[in-house]
């Protein structure tokens, strides 16, 4: 008997008691519903990713989930007594002294007239207004009563206690071995998908793994080609850096670079007490300036033109994924505000050409796509 | 309060199941305590459908009410990162204290349903909650499923 014997069914007034539906091998039944629970999952969620895949982001939609759908137009029902009036005008003969749902509001004659149709069946709406009071709770398949808790412990008791009927089953015969397989093995079971699914979906739909190519690229000098570029724009190497001053000979460049201003045409025009000394080691184009930090359109150019570079044949840049098209466009430069701190803070060392660049940051703008995912964007000095 | 209803309980019947023989298990003490703590922890249970995702959840989800703990008896809680004011959705931070967790759950599962519960909130938001696994209900329920087929 597949249902057990003594087990009760869902039909009857007592509830259905925990425990007492389940049959023989349960625990092999439990593998195979949780089995077929996680291949749901599965499926579902690969429908998922093939529509957002397909779809614009607005028509997102699941067969399983009919509530995130458009709602289907449905057309308005008449008003009743427009619907009355048109099923008088198209009445049949043959429903005459019938309750009907389209009919005519019921009154005292049709009522008491209603019989039985051969032809159609009656509404079982409009046949229950007809019935007297309190007559269709014989017929409610529902109960709307509950059994008292006694009872229900009384079956439960009496269920328990027939022959070979046992609390614990053979696959757990102590209690935290059936509480870890049978109660929380749906939850635990669920747990593992939820976190599979978070991975897969920041690996995946997010390509969690190019941004941090990104950032590596950027950030920690992966990319050896733009690397030498920043190096050439900030520091001039063997070429003059951009925004140097044309003209300049080899070792006119070597002496500003080293810092030595004798030919610095602004310096000589100052006093003694005015004479900067300008950073050692910077291009020309960032020393020649009457103010420190150095800003505009200059550097902004020198930066610049590290990022972008038409001839870059750098294997990074010819990947194809979404997160490194038009990254020139997402990686970009942003000049520091200088913080208000003491004379010999962090504010003096930016004000200092020989110390470090740190007014200067790389911005990873990947605001649009991540700041729901609480990533900050990495802003960091050269 | 509730777990500590839950606590006692468990207590006394894995005593008495630990403890008595074959027979002794079918007496009515160990049947009652066993259909007590079946009843008593349902509304628990359900909590915990809810947390990990096998029920609808919306309701606590959405309460933006800053007070209000609708996880309390996991033993987590939550608290706003988002100000008040600023016309963002409010996001939330939770902490687990896997002691005020009932004791029938075991210790070593604690963590796990708890960071699966921070790990579906955080799929929500990162799929903008049309992943599949951010809608519930499922029809897979924890169940305390007691005893066998009678033969």
């Amino acid at each position: 008997m597949a249902s057990g014997v003594g087990v009760k069914s869902t039909s009857e007034s007592s509830p259905r008691l925990d425990g007492h539906l389940h049959f023989t091998n349960r625990g092999s039944r439990e593998n195979d519903s949780l089995r077929s629970h996680a291949r749901r999952v599965g499926r579902e969620t690969e429908h998922w990713r093939r529509s957002t895949r397909s779809l614009p982001r607005s028509l997102h939609s699941t067969s399983s989930f009919p509530q995130l759908r458009q709602p289907r137009k449905t057309r308005k029902q008449l008003p009743s007594q427009f619907r009355e009036t048109r099923h008088d005008l198209n009445v049949d003969t043959a429903f005459v002294g019938q309750a009907e749902a389209g009919d005519a509001i019921p009154t005292s004659d049709t009522a008491t007239s209603v019989t039985e149709d051969k032809v159609d069946p009656p509404d079982p709406l409009w046949s229950m207004m007809n019935q007297q009071p309190g007559a269709h709770f014989a017929t409610a398949q529902t109960s709307l009563w509950t059994p008292a808790p006694r009872a229900e412990f009384g079956s439960f008791v009496e269920y328990h206690q027939q022959p070979g009927c046992r609390l614990l089953r053979d696959d757990a015969p102590t209690l935290p071995q059936h509480i870890s397989s049978h109660l929380l093995a749906p939850l635990l079971a669920h747990s593992d998908l939820v976190s599979t699914a978070l991975v897969t979906h920041y690996l995946d739909e997010l390509n969690l793994l190019d941004h941090l190519d990104v950032l590596r690229a950027f950030w920690l000098g992966g990319d050896v080609v733009f690397l030498e570029r920043v190096n050439a724009a900030l520091f001039g190497k063997d070429s003059a850096g951009a925004g140097e001053a044309l003209g300049l000979g080899k070792r006119a460049r070597t002496r500003a670079r080293l810092g030595l201003g004798n030919d610095d045409v602004d310096n000589d025009r100052l006093g003694a007490d005015e004479k900067r000394e300008w950073g050692i080691g910077l291009g020309i184009g960032l020393s020649e300036r009457a103010k420190w930090p150095p800003g505009g359109a200059e550097l902004t150019y020198a930066l610049r033109s590290a990022m972008v570079d038409d001839n870059d044949d750098d294997g990074l840049r010819l990947q194809n994924s979404d997160v490194w098209h038009g990254i020139e466009d997402k990686v970009s430069y942003a000049i520091k505000d200088l913080p208000e701190d003491r004379r010999d803070g962090r504010r003096a060392k930016w004000l200092n050409p020989k110390g470090e660049l740190m007014f200067v940051g790389v911005l990873y703008g990947h605001i649009a796509d991540m700041n729901s995912h609480r990533v900050s964007t990495a802003c960091m000095p050269c | 309060m509730a777990s500590i209803v839950l606590n006692n309980l468990y207590a006394h019947l894995l005593a008495r199941s630990s403890t008595s023989s074959l027979n002794q298990c079918h007496d009515i003490p160990t049947l009652a305590v066993a259909y007590i703590l079946q009843r008593t922890s349902q509304p628990l249970l359900a909590l915990m459908d809810q947390w990990v995702g096998l029920a609808e959840a919306s309701a606590a989800d959405e309460d933006t009410n800053p007070d209000a703990q609708p996880w309390s008896n996991l033993g987590i809680t939550r608290h706003g990162s988002t100000p008040p004011g600023s016309g963002k959705k409010q996001r939330w931070e939770y902490t687990f204290s896997a002691s005020k967790m009932p004791n029938f759950v075991p210790k070593s599962d604690r963590h796990t349903l708890f960071e699966a519960g921070r790990s579906l909130r955080l799929l929500r938001d990162a799929s903008d909650s049309q992943h599949p696994l951010c809608h519930g209900d499922w029809g897979v329920h924890g169940q305390w499923g007691w005893g066998e087929e009678h033969e």
